[in-house]
This record gives structure tokens, C-alpha cells and sequence, in this order.
């Protein structure tokens, strides 16, 4: 069994996006990212960060107005058939006409891949409980949610591209989804992108994350270093001025003066500041400081990675 | 293989991993060339990131007591009690350093750095 | 293509509501006037048109266009469907008119002639109209419909005239005409494949 990787690995990437833009009137989405084979990425933000349109670049919903989106090595926006068979895909709040039922997904999806695996997806729909012979209007929110996915991986794709698939769902929905796409990965060869609001899912799940803020990627992280090295970190008024801030990743002056700070060296505060505040940085205390900062120091690796790889090209 | 983690614990995840993993080989639970579960497999029973067991079994690797076969998995190495025992000793010894350096670095004396250790022995009992 | 072949027959067998209409406007029809029948098969294109137009710019489209196909496939797929399933309807409502109304069967088979050439020019110029315009296609596709209906009210006794004296009148060139105006509906919904397909390709979900 292939062991996992870290991003720097520099084998063809699975999902690889270059300096890709799009304009809107009021955004605009600027993104480099890679998703190496066997790795989960996953994609914190804001609603309207441009989580939704990245998605759609990579699916070829949407085109880029500059840059490239490519997946498995192909063009996002002109991928052919034989990529997007191998592709799987959950979209918030889209999927199949309220009319149908599980059994009609399964003759159409049976219809659209040739990889569709049958058998697993009946497996799949009874360890799920989902009545396969009701109409999706019928369905629960968490129904629905989890036949999407069941979708999105029954015809054992490479890659797996999940816009929010644990939205609106209770815990233990939640938790069987990150089970079912836990299984998925123990298969080698295979990578997911995933974006979410809840934090814990992605702490427990992904192997490294990048925040977006406002179409930017602002960080790009391993899970674990942001939970054991990065620190929440609130610096009182009356210490502002003599406290070396070290390895602030962004930052927030508030009107009283303290400060409050992500930084990526959360020991070195523990070790000499014990009048400051610090806590372990998670996705959801970095995500709150990223769109509160007035500094943010750009930590996306990956910008630095596209350059040298231009260079080198 | 049983593993108790805390996630709430300051303690990273893959140390406590790596802590229970060492643990085990010493008493005897793990025995020389068993094999560890793949790192995706542990990963899915215990709900962390793949990153994070991989980041344990590597440091377990570094230290000696087991070692990866590219394309099949990890096992226990072929390693004897003793050089269990001298590898925690050897770890006891550098985090009673660490303390040390910090005690003095507060200009603590001899006297009052022992004190200190007796009273936490006391408490721990 | 079979996928979305599919995907369009089984949607198609979830509308209830449009299967029930029809049902019952058949048999008012059948019971009232037996040759106005067909003109049941325009207004089922209108509202496929109308509702193939609502699934596009509707939310599930967005994953359907995840899925492995084309975009041109995606087109192709569409008019096979559009115009396939009237087409089925057209044939199965002109066999019931015959069988209950055998003696009108020149009637029939003149307006059978006329309704297949309307949906190839109809489907030509309605498709890429309903990719590029959207929802305002189905401001323009209420009044056609309407304006059909009410002129089969109104001029169905005057209509029925017309017809029998065209009838007579094209009767010796009748292969002529209708195997022309079949072949140029053919040549007009190939332009507009080719139209529809760019059209789509510049769209954005």
C-alpha cells in the first residue's frame, strides 16, 4: 500500500489549479492549489468566499477568464469523458429531479459510468437505511445528503470533489459520511477536495487544508501541524508594545489594544509569555481571525511551488 | 491494536499514537514483526487525519522500533525489551533536561529545584 | 447519450401532473372534435420545450453537467427527445383518432403531415431559442400556445373547409411537397444542432 503524502510531494498532482481567476462584479477568485494522489485536502472559508466557484472551475461548470484548472492533467473546462468518469462529484443543494427515486439513480448513473458498481451502491443505500423505492421529495434533508454522496462514489472514482456534503446534517449523518469517505481512502491512487463550515469534520478528516477568504487562498497548512504548532493568541493592552510578536500568520489590533494573533509557533508563547492568552489554533479560531485581521501575512506555499515549477519548465 | 486518544489533550495526536505504540512493544502487547495496521485503515477506525498516524509511525520508524516495507506496511522491528527500555529511558533523560535548563534559566538553586521534585512526587502519589 | 436519454424519460415518467392533462384533454378532444387531437401534440412540445428549459436553468442541472458527457452530446440528446417523444405521441394519438374516427382518416393524415413538418421547424427554431433566452422563452412560448388553442376554437368549422380545399388542391403533388418540406425541416434542425451547441458551450452554470 502506497504510504500518504504531504503537498510537496511533486508527482502529478490529482486536482492542480495555476494562477486560475474569475472575475464578478463583486469578487473576484484568484487561486493556486494542488491536490497530490492520496491525499485530503480540505477548503475552509465564508459563504461567498468563492469555495462554490472554485468547484465549478473544476468541474468545468464555469470558465476560467486566466489561468488553468486541471484535473488528472486535463483541461477542467474541456475534460473529457474518460476523465470525468473517473471523477465524482456533491454540489450543495443539487442532485437528481425531486421526482426520482434511489432506484432510478442507480439506472441512470449505471447508464452515465462505466466503473458504476451496483451492488455497491444497493449496499450503500441499505447501510445508509434510505427507502430505495421513494421519490427524493420525500426525503430528509440527511437523506438526501447522504444519497448525493452515495452517488458521488459508487462508481469508485479517483477523484472525489465534495462542495459541503455534511451541511445541514445532524452529527451522526455527519459522522457516517466521514466514515463512508475514510473507507474510500484506503483505497491508493485516490484524493478528495472537500470544503465545509464545520470544523471538526475537517480536523478529523483532511490531511492538510487552505483557507480562501474573499477568493484568495490565504493558508495552506497540515492538519495537524495548525493543531499542535499554531496557537490562538490574545496579547493584553498593556503587553502590546512588548511582546515579540513571532510567527504571526495575521493579526488583530481591537479598539482596547490588545491584540489578538494566529501564530504558527504557539510554544514559543507558552514558553515566554505566561501573561498572554494562548490557545490551540483550529480551523474555526483561524478562519474568525483571517476575515477579522487587519495583517495577514500569505502563507500559501503553493504560490511559491508554481513559480519554481514555471521556472524550471 | 487498542489506542485511547485524546482529542481535547494539548498532547499532539501523532505523539500519543507513537506514546501508546511504544508502550505496547514494551509490555509485550506488540510483539517483533507484527504488523501495523495500514495508515489509512488506522486512520478510519480512529477518526484522525492519515497525515497524523503517518507522522507517528515515521517518528516510531526514526526511533527504532519499527520499520516500514515500501508497498506492504509497517511492522514492529526486531527489538528486545532492553532496547525498549533504553529508548524511554533515553527520552525520560531529555525531557528531565528540558526541565532542568528552564529551572536554571529561572535561577533556580540545586536545593530548590529537588525541593520542587519531591513535592511533585508527593502530589503524584 | 443513454444516460441522459435516461435521465429525460425517467423525469418525463415523474410528471404526473402533465401526463394527467393530457390524458384528459385526449379524450375531451376525441369525444368533442376526433382531428383536433393532434394539435395535442403541439402543445405537448410547448410545454416540453418549456419545462426542458426550466431543468437547464434549474439547480439540479448543475450536478447533471458534473456527470461523463458533452455538452454536444448534452444537445444532440435533447433534440432526439424533443422531437422523438412527440413524435411517439403524434403517431400514437393519430392511430387512436383513426380507430375512433375511421372516416376522417384523409383529415387526419393531412394534419399528421402538417404537425410532423411543424415540429421540425417549431423544434429548429424553438431549441436554441430556449438554450440562449431562458426564461423569457416562456413569455413567447404562452402565446403561441394560446394563440393555437384559441384558433383551433375559433376556426375549426372554417378550418375544416381549408383544409379539405388544399387538400384537393395538392393532392397530385402531394409526395413532392411534404418530402421536400420534410428534407429543408431536416437541413433547418441541423443548423440549429449546430447552433444550439454553440450556444451551450458559452454557457455558464
Amino acid at each position: 500500500m502506497r504510504e500518504v503524502t504531504t503537498y510537496e510531494d511533486r508527482s502529478q498532482p490529482l486536482i492542480e489549479c495555476t494562477a486560475v481567476q474569475k472575475h464578478y462584479p463583486d469578487f473576484a477568485l484568484d487561486v493556486t492549489l494542488a491536490v497530490p494522489e492520496n491525499t485530503i485536502v480540505g477548503l475552509v472559508g465564508l459563504n461567498g468566499s468563492g469555495k462554490t466557484t472554485l468547484f465549478r472551475l473544476l468541474t468545468g461548470l464555469a470558465k476560467a477568464d486566466a489561468g488553468s484548472c486541471r484535473m488528472l492533467g486535463q483541461a477542467a473546462d474541456t475534460l473529457p469523458v474518460s476523465v470525468k468518469e473517473q471523477i465524482g462529484v456533491v454540489l450543495a443543494d443539487t442532485g437528481f429531479p425531486a421526482v426520482f427515486t434511489p432506484r432510478d439513480v442507480k439506472r441512470v448513473l449505471a447508464a452515465f459510468y462505466t466503473g458504476f458498481d451496483p451492488e455497491y451502491f444497493d449496499a450503500l443505500v441499505k447501510r445508509f437505511a434510505i427507502p430505495p423505492d421513494k421519490a427524493l421529495e420525500t426525503f430528509s434533508t440527511g437523506m438526501k445528503a447522504r444519497l448525493r454522496v452515495i452517488a458521488a462514489i459508487s462508481h469508485h472514482p479517483r477523484i472525489l470533489l465534495l462542495d459541503e456534503p455534511t451541511a445541514g446534517l445532524d452529527v451522526v449523518a455527519r459522522n457516517q459520511i466521514l466514515d463512508l469517505l475514510r473507507e474510500y481512502m484506503e483505497t491508493p491512487g485516490r484524493s478528495i477536495l472537500i470544503s465545509s463550515h464545520i470544523a471538526s469534520d475537517l480536523e478529523n478528516l483532511c490531511d492538510s487544508f487552505r483557507l480562501i477568504s474573499r477568493g484568495r487562498i490565504l493558508l495552506a497548512e497540515d492538519m495537524d501541524v495548525l493543531r499542535d504548532e499554531y496557537g490562538y493568541v490574545k496579547v493584553p493592552a498593556s503587553l502590546a508594545r512588548s511582546v515579540d510578536l513571532k510567527g504571526v500568520v495575521c493579526r488583530k489590533t481591537n479598539p482596547d489594544g490588545s491584540i489578538e494573533a494566529l501564530v504558527s509557533e504557539r510554544q514559543f508563547y507558552l514558553d515566554n509569555y505566561p501573561h498572554v492568552l494562548v490557545e490551540r489554533g483550529g480551523v474555526d479560531e483561524a478562519l474568525l481571525l483571517f476575515e477579522g485581521a487587519d495583517v495577514v501575512i500569505d502563507r500559501n506555499p503553493e504560490t511559491e511551488i508554481t513559480r519554481k515549477g514555471k521556472e524550471t519548465r | 491494536m487498542e489506542i485511547q486518544i485524546s482529542h481535547t489533550s494539548m498532547e499532539p495526536i501523532y505523539e500519543q499514537i507513537a506514546a501508546q505504540i511504544r508502550l505496547q512493544i514494551r509490555e509485550g502487547t506488540l510483539q517483533a514483526q507484527d504488523p501495523l495496521p495500514s495508515v489509512r485503515g488506522f486512520a478510519r477506525e480512529y477518526r484522525v487525519s492519515a497525515l497524523t498516524v503517518k507522522k507517528a509511525y515515521d517518528l516510531l520508524e526514526e526511533e527504532g522500533f519499527v520499520h516500514t516495507v515500501h508497498g506492504k506496511g509497517t511492522y514492529v522491528a526486531e527489538i528486545s525489551a532492553n532496547t525498549v527500555q533504553e529508548e524511554l529511558q533515553k527520552q525520560l533523560e531529555s525531557q528531565f533536561l528540558q526541565a532542568l535548563a528552564k529551572a536554571r534559566a529561572m535561577k533556580m538553586t540545586e536545593e530548590e529545584i529537588l525541593d520542587l521534585v519531591r513535592m511533585l512526587m508527593e502530589e503524584y502519589r | 447519450m443513454k444516460g441522459l436519454a435516461l435521465y429525460d424519460l425517467t423525469w418525463l415518467k415523474g410528471q404526473k401532473k402533465l401526463l394527467m392533462i393530457l390524458t384528459a384533454l385526449t379524450i375531451l378532444y376525441l369525444v368533442t372534435d376526433g382531428t383536433m387531437v393532434l394539435f395535442l401534440s403541439v402543445i405537448f412540445q410547448m410545454l416540453l420545450l418549456r419545462t426542458q428549459e426550466w431543468n437547464l436553468r434549474a439547480e439540479n442541472s448543475r450536478f447533471l453537467f458534473t456527470l461523463p458527457f458533452t455538452r454536444r452530446q448534452y444537445v444532440q440528446e435533447k433534440y432526439l427527445f424533443i422531437l422523438g417523444s412527440t413524435l411517439v405521441l403524434t403517431i400514437g394519438l393519430y392511430a387512436v383518432a383513426i380507430v375512433c374516427q375511421p372516416d376522417k382518416m384523409l383529415e387526419l393524415s393531412a394534419m399528421l403531415g402538417v404537425i410532423v413538418l411543424e415540429l421540425l421547424y417549431f423544434s429548429a427554431i424553438l431549441i436554441p431559442m430556449m438554450i440562449r433566452l431562458g426564461s423569457n422563452m416562456q413569455v413567447w412560448l404562452t402565446v403561441i400556445v394560446v394563440v393555437l388553442a384559441s384558433l383551433t376554437a375559433v376556426l375549426s368549422g372554417s378550418l375544416q373547409e381549408t383544409v379539405t380545399q388544399w387538400l384537393t388542391v395538392i393532392q397530385g403533388n402531394l409526395p413532392v411537397v411534404f418530402g421536400g418540406m420534410a428534407v429543408l425541416g431536416l437541413v433547418c434542425l441541423a443548423v440549429s444542432m449546430k447552433v444550439s451547441e454553440g450556444i451551450l458551450d458559452r454557457e455558464e452554470l
